[in-house]
């Protein structure tokens, strides 16, 4: 662990973080004029279907952030360093903001597809409660003031919920067949022409790039947070 | 392990005997239970043809109401008499704590169960026993995983500033799974579903359970050192 | 294909929006932290 805080602590320069900035940036532009223009049309949809390019990235970004929520919480409460619990938080943040961003591109894709801005579709519907078990998470956080209790706490809740993840994943996909026994298609079939892979693999690659990215700045926002913090505490002492 | 339980056992009379003393706490909450149970007549066209889909639910619901209360309770009264210090510096196994609490609150539920099924069946002329055995399956083993976690975010919450909103909001979301697999159980046995469906909705249920239970009772220790 | 724009174009500005207020709060600690620093130094 003590490598994991290395490569933290070396990636917090000025060097990497805009590097990233730009690199994601550049990459998301790569993908989006990939996904908008070059792909190829897709048989039986309209041009609406290239939002799926940019809503199955936001997705694995959003169970990336949730999969970092639950190392840092265990992570945290193995080895007890506060910079672990600062990594889970942000962590939470960043899934909680691209599973949002899931949830309004797939209930836009809906709308278009199925005319309506929402249904009790299972992947929509795993969104939708996992945003609301991460949203608790990070309202958790904010009721408590003790940084110790805070951490632990929610370092707690943040192994359950990830815990939690595919065991909802799986209940829902099972409502969801009593509920609409009708399968719905979605549209990362095998028989996929390779543009369109290749375009959804760039666009996973730039939200990847820009998830780290994202991280690195989110982190050390909660850095500087926690050195102002102590060195507070150490002018009152 | 048998110093756990031994531990455990302990705590558990303890806290049984305060609270055999009042009550009144559970028979507020059949009260609720049943007021919940009452009020979806209300609310929903209920008839005859579809009371076996909707009973299920209606069931779930106030259980899980009812239950939501009754976890909040069993870690308010240590708080409020402060005897959480005495529990927190007492040099037992958390897992002790933990156990005994968890059975203390599944012990509770069962009895707001058994007190607020037989209204229902009278209220909605509906058997819902009728699978005796399999029936009561789908009940404990959806209690034993509601109290895990139900444990778990109860006695976190207690030390929070809006701990009477912040244990449903937090508890709520994580037993979806849960509530989906026990009311679509129940379901099944009221709607004459395949064994397959209920056979396997138990064996969910006790895997959910299992696991929950374990993760439980190992992070509970974490959330102790607070208090 | 209003849609389309929309969905796209709510990513986007999320996604600026985020990094715009990243970019704030850092500045802000940034200073708080020189600041510190500074009346730690004239000690």
């Amino acid at each position: 662990m003590k490598l994991l805080e290395k490569a933290l602590k070396l990636a917090d320069t000025a060097l990497v973080r805009y590097g990233s900035l730009g690199a994601s940036a550049a990459l998301m532009l790569l993908g989006a004029y990939l996904a908008l223009v070059w792909s190829p049309e897709a048989a039986g949809e309209t041009a609406v279907y290239r939002i799926v390019y940019f809503h199955v990235p936001t997705a694995i970004m959003a169970y990336l952030g949730f999969f970092v929520t639950f190392a840092g919480s265990f992570l945290f409460l193995w080895k007890k360093e506060m910079l672990f619990d600062r990594v889970a938080k942000t962590g939470a943040e960043l899934g909680v903001l691209f599973c949002g961003l899931m949830l309004v591109t797939g209930m836009i894709w809906g709308k278009q597809r199925w005319g309506a801005w929402w249904i009790w579709e299972p992947r929509l519907t795993t969104a939708l409660i996992l945003l609301i078990i991460y949203a608790g998470y990070l309202i958790l956080r904010s009721t408590i003031d003790n940084q110790m209790t805070r951490a632990r706490y929610a370092a707690v809740f943040g192994i359950v919920g990830f815990l939690d993840v595919p065991v909802v994943h799986f209940a829902i996909k099972m409502w969801g067949s009593i509920m609409h026994p009708v399968v719905i298609k979605s549209l990362a079939e095998p028989g996929m022409p390779p543009e369109m892979l290749n375009t959804l693999r760039v666009c996973l690659l730039a939200f990847g790039a820009l998830f780290a990215t994202l991280f690195l700045l989110r982190l050390r926002v909660e850095n500087l947070a926690a050195e102002i913090a102590a060195l507070r505490s150490n002018h009152e002492g | 392990m048998n110093e756990i339980l031994r531990t455990a056992h302990a705590i558990l009379l303890k806290d049984m005997k305060t609270e055999f003393r009042s009550r009144e706490f559970l028979g507020h909450t059949f009260m609720f239970a049943l007021l919940v149970i009452v009020i979806f007549n209300f609310a929903f066209k209920i008839n005859p043809q579809n009371t076996p889909e909707l009973a299920s639910g209606i069931l779930w619901i106030a259980f899980l109401f009812a239950g939501t209360l009754g976890l909040g309770r069993s870690f308010l009264i240590e708080k409020e008499n402060d005897c959480i210090q005495g529990l927190g510096l007492s040099p037992v196994d958390r897992t002790a704590i933990f156990i005994a609490k968890f059975l203390g609150n599944l012990f509770f539920l069962v009895i707001i169960q058994i007190m607020t099924i037989p209204v229902f069946i009278v209220l909605y002329n509906l058997n819902v026993m009728e699978h005796f055995t399999l029936q009561t399956a789908v009940f404990l083993l959806g209690d034993i995983g509601f109290m895990t976690l139900g444990t778990l975010i109860a006695a976190m919450s207690v030390n929070l500033k809006a701990r009477e909103i912040l244990l449903p909001v937090l508890l709520l979301p994580l037993l979806v799974p849960l509530l989906i697999f026990a009311a679509s159980a129940t379901a099944a046995l009221l709607t004459g579903g395949e064994p397959d469906t209920y056979m396997g909705r138990l064996k969910l249920l006790a895997a959910y359970d299992v696991i929950f239970f374990v993760v439980s009772a190992l992070v509970f220790e974490y959330i102790m050192d607070e208090l | 294909m209003n849609y389309l724009f929309g969905a796209y174009g709510i990513i986007w500005l999320v996604l600026f929006g985020y990094v715009f207020l990243i970019g704030r709060k850092t500045a802000k600690l940034g200073e708080e932290l020189e600041a510190l620093r500074k009346s730690a130094k004239a000690r």
